[in-house]
């Protein structure tokens, strides 16, 4: 075959072995024998052999010289195309990755597991062996979160230090298969405890690697005692006369003890403190605690459990976080077109807080508005008098016209743009597009394009959108699925507003079960206008909720805690500065990079995006750090990346510069905490490196049994598909050979004396 | 169904009758796509009203009308969407918390068992509100009763000036009175439960007779019925807007 593409002046080469060949066409074949069902018979008819004699052997001669031209030229013209697949030959590759993650410290039998690692890598000439039976140098890697690469005489040294703050197998491999290239990797051999802690499940993300992943697992099972506690992400804010939950988790691992005291401690001072009682077998329990902000001011909390002599480590016994109490004055603006009970059911949810403070305006009929004032309804006024605009924390738009808010639009605009006031919409009774915001410059304040709302009244139930979600005041059960399930078992909505396009960032808090082209309809959805957080409830009515008894160890019940809490997410608690200072969390993690936020604007409150923006990171006893943040997309926005170094309370000072003058200073703390992920679950993980070596093609063994796992490395010659196209056009020689037949025709007509 | 006729002068062909049935299947369409267009007018949060069935033995069916009525005219005056029937509810049934605001009214003893007593405050409590109207004679009872429901709750009187007589009308006079029976002036009493208005309770005045069909207490003149009216919409916007 690869003569004959020669011969008509296609070169096959880099593939040296050819496994399959396929012809295709341009026009397909179906063109083609339509193209010939038109062109043969007008031949067929058209064809002429004068009226001279003819034998029937030169009749066919000559009629077959020309159809073969003809169908020749179509074949052409259709675009004949040959595919060619073979194999070229590969050099193989191999890897061999050492797990450096914190985990690969821990102790069994008097010896660590990088120690283990270690012990294979010298006394055992893991590598020499790798190399003298397949004929192939190995590179060499170490990975933890991330991989890094290795030389001979680092293995050799093994200056190798068990330090990383987490375990990413996933990553490891996927960036060494990238490195490498996966078509000649031979495998990848991984000396590892199989701890995989972080990123993309492996079992998922690897299954579909074809480079087999050979696991020599170090360590032993079934020797590790720890007590460790956990919390999960800890309140950073508490309002004064409030409480805030902390939920946590307690994992033992052979401790003698089933009860375990928890104590809390203030700023030091003793605070409080719970039993927890493991039933037998029970290795994780949960707990959760109520903490009262009764005094305001920011507070760090320590949570610990007891020390117990022969832990694993004694670094996961503590864990802090730090709480901020403020004194929360929250106004909450109503602005009704018509009454509603969904409103008078807000505004019993907000009397439950004494902070809380209700100011309103509903409007009952033509020139007749009823004000709310703090809480209190007052006797009706012909006209609305929206002052309280100017310093609502929250405003709560329930079906108002647009016309009415138009005269305040910038107002309100620029107080959600820079974060002061947040944005609660209500279903209005027949929409917003008919309200006139489709026109007006207040449609920017939608989650939503208005254009398209329809109604649609299908009784339908709330869906938590995300079971894990981030917005604390989505969690109103201690227990992910309780929690789902309890917004799922919501009374129902009487049906929902629809749209045909959310804006870009808009994001669904709650969906539902209505579907519209396949995709759940969203009920309750959120978005960012500037610095300002914007709510919109799609559907209702939500008071029924209000009536819903759940049983909860709160004392507050869960209807009011999702509307209060809503209204102070929303309210987006900012200090009043033109320099603001946003942490992801109050807690970070020693060698995990959190990203910090600076929003700036000028004396008017508008962003400021070519401001100098610093920080100064300081902690006690410590060196302090700079920071310097760039400016990102979203206005009067700038970012900047910390990896803290130590544990301890770290204060940040912020500040911009704008044209040479300050514009002020924002202030902060993050109190950073020993990443414990490493000794979560600190078995060795024989299941799951068994698994993902049998997924892939290769084989798991204990480091102790290297020999065998190398008996399994196939070092089978490397090679690696290659497919090449050539256009029968381009042949030179097919194209002399079609030529070749009217020109034979015409000689031998002129030999018959033929015209 | 296509009705069909037979054709004049014979024997009706398939053409003639696909064609005298044409016009269904042009038209089907229409209607079916007028059905799946989605409405343009949402049609949720309806509001109604329903009466307390009590024990006792008191006639709580009286002036059946008149919620009827009173949420026709909310619909008709304010547009407020409302299911406008006359239906009880025991307090007992667990339908009572999808109706917020409740009605109770009649003439005789009004008497609530220790679960309903229970019930009904977490109801109130929880954002619910009730209306009681004294048709004549329930007072004794009604007192007692909610005493019941909030021991340490007196029924304080609303002076005139209070918002409920303020918001969808003003009647400067505070609550008016429409039926005679003792010769004493009306009285609107309210108890506040956590800073809300739970239950109003309007006495010698008997605003549901106001709101009954004409005619059917013909001693009430359309100027009595109007302000009757007015005040039964007054205590349904209050309910709504506090």
């Amino acid at each position: 075959m690869s003569t004959l593409l020669k011969l008509l002046g296609f070169e096959t080469a880099p593939i040296q072995t050819i496994e399959s060949v396929r012809l295709t066409l341009g026009w397909g074949w179906a063109g083609l024998i339509l193209a010939l069902l038109v062109a043969v018979p007008a031949f067929l008819l058209t064809y002429r052999v004068e009226d001279k004699p003819c034998s029937r052997p030169l009749f066919f001669t000559l009629t077959g010289l020309r159809l073969a031209f003809v169908a020749g030229l179509l074949v052409l013209l259709a675009g004949l195309k040959c595919t060619v697949s073979g194999w070229i030959p590969q050099k193989n590759k191999l890897a061999v990755v050492i797990d450096t993650s914190r985990s690969m410290s821990i102790r069994e039998e008097g010896v660590s597991r990088l120690e283990r690692v270690q012990e294979a890598l010298g006394k055992g000439r893991l590598i020499e062996t790798l190399e003298r039976r397949t004929g192939i140098t190995p590179a060499l890697f170490s990975f933890a979160g991330s991989v890094a690469p290795l030389s001979r005489d680092d293995v050799a040294s093994f200056g190798l230090a068990p330090d990383g703050p987490q375990t990413n197998l996933t990553r490891a491999v996927t960036d060494i298969t990238n490195h490498l290239g996966e078509g000649n990797l031979l495998g990848v051999i991984l000396l590892t405890d199989g701890a995989h802690n972080t990123g993309d499940n492996p079992l998922d993300a690897l299954a579909r690697h074809r480079t087999p992943l050979y696991f020599l697992g170090t360590g032993r099972t079934g020797q590790v005692s720890d007590l460790a506690i956990s919390l999960e992400r800890p309140p950073s804010v508490g309002y004064l006369n409030s409480l805030v939950r902390l939920r946590g988790e307690l994992r033992i691992q052979r401790i003698a003890s089933n009860t375990i005291p928890i104590t809390i401690t203030k700023d030091g001072a003793p605070f409080s403190s719970i039993d927890v009682t493991a039933s037998p077998g029970q290795s994780r329990i949960p707990f959760a605690i109520n903490i009262p902000c009764d005094t305001e001011g920011a507070f760090t909390f320590a949570v610990s459990v007891p020390k117990f002599p022969g832990e694993l480590t004694h670094e996961n016994n503590e864990t802090g976080f730090l709480l901020k109490v403020v004194k929360e004055r929250l106004k909450i603006l109503m602005l009704a077109g018509s009454p509603g009970w969904d409103q008078t059911f807000i505004r019993s949810a907000a009397r439950s807080d004494p902070n809380a403070h209700v100011y309103g305006w509903t409007r009952v009929g033509e020139n007749r508005w009823l004000p709310t004032v703090d809480s209190e309804l007052k006797a009706a006024v012909p006209a609305p008098v929206l002052t309280d605009l100017e310093d609502a924390d929250v405003v709560i738009l329930a079906g108002m016209p647009a016309s009415v808010l138009e005269p305040h639009a910038e107002l309100l605009l620029g107080r959600i743009e820079a974060g002061k006031t947040g944005l609660l919409i209500l279903p209005g009774l027949s929409g917003y597009a008919d309200l006139g915001y489709a026109g007006s410059k207040l449609k920017t304040l939608f989650p939503v394009e208005l254009a398209g709302e329809a109604w649609v009244g299908t009784p339908c139930s709330l869906v938590l959108a995300a079971r894990d979600t981030p917005y604390a005041f989505l969690r109103l059960l201690d227990d992910p699925i309780e929690n789902q399930e309890f917004f799922a078992s919501l009374p129902k909505l009487d049906g929902l507003f629809t749209y045909q396009a959310r804006k870009s960032g808009a994001e669904t808090l709650l969906s539902s079960t209505i579907e519209r082209n396949g995709a759940a309809q969203p009920a309750f959805l959120t978005h960012r206008v500037g610095q300002g957080n914007v709510a919109m409830l799609c559907g209702g009515p939500l008071w029924p909720m209000g009536f819903t008894q759940v049983p909860t160890d709160r004392t507050i019940r869960p209807y009011t805690a999702f509307v209060m809490n809503t209204l102070k997410w929303l309210a987006n608690r900012r200090e009043d500065a033109q320099v603001t200072l946003e942490l992801p969390s109050s807690r970070g993690f020693t060698g995990q990079p959190a990203v910090l936020r600076v929003w700036v604007s000028d004396t008017r409150r508008r962003p400021v995006d070519t401001a100098q923006v610093s920080a100064q990171m300081s902690t006690a006893g410590g060196e302090p750090v700079s920071l310097t943040f760039t400016a990102t997309t979203e206005k009067g926005c700038y970012e900047s990346t910390f990896i803290p170094a130590a544990r301890g309370l770290h204060t940040i000072t912020a500040k911009a510069v704008h044209q040479g003058s300050l514009l002020g200073e924002a202030r902060g703390q993050l109190l950073v905490e020993v990443p414990t992920a490493e000794f979560d679950d600190p078995e060795v993980r024989t299941d799951l490196m068994s698994r993902l070596a049998s997924s892939t093609g290769g084989a798991y063994r204990p480091v102790e049994a290297r020999d065998a796992l190398l008996e399994a490395i196939r070092p089978t010659p490397g090679k690696k598909q290659e497919t090449k196209s050539f256009e029968a056009r381009d042949s030179g020689l097919l194209l002399a050979l079609l030529l070749a037949l009217p020109l034979a025709e015409w000689i031998i007509r002129r030999k018959r004396g033929f015209s | 169904m296509c009705m069909t006729r037979p054709a004049r002068g014979g024997k009706r062909t398939t053409g003639a009758r696909m064609a005298q049935c044409g016009w269904i299947w042009i038209i089907l369409p229409f209607w079916l796509a007028i059905l799946t267009i989605p409405a343009s007018g949402a049609e949720w949060g309806t509001i109604a009203i329903p009466r307390i069935q009590y024990g006792g033995g008191g006639d709580w069916y009286t002036d059946p009308t008149s919620m009827p009525n009173l949420l026709k005219a909310a619909a008709e005056r304010f547009n407020l969407p409302t299911r406008p029937e006359h239906f009880p509810i025991r307090i007992s049934d667990q339908a009572l918390f999808t109706y917020p605001l409740l009605y109770l009214t009649g003439h005789g003893n009004v008497k609530f068992e220790d679960q309903e007593v229970n019930r009904l405050v977490t109801y109130l409590d929880n954002g619910g509100f009730l209306w009681i109207d004294d048709c004549y004679g329930i007072d004794k009872s009604i007192r007692r009763e909610l005493r019941k429901l909030y021991p340490d709750k007196e029924p304080a009187l609303l002076p005139a000036d209070h918002p409920i007589y303020r918001t969808a009308y003003d009647l400067p006079q505070g609550l008016p009175k429409i039926h005679e029976h003792d010769g004493k002036p009306p009285q609107g009493y309210g108890i506040f439960s956590k800073g809300r208005l739970v239950i109003f309770y309007t006495y010698e005045t008997d605003i549901g007779d106001g709101l009954e069909d004409e005619g059917v207490h013909p001693e009430n003149t359309p100027e009595k019925r109007e302000e009757a009216m007015k005040m039964a919409l007054n205590i349904l916007f209050y309910a709504l807007s506090q």
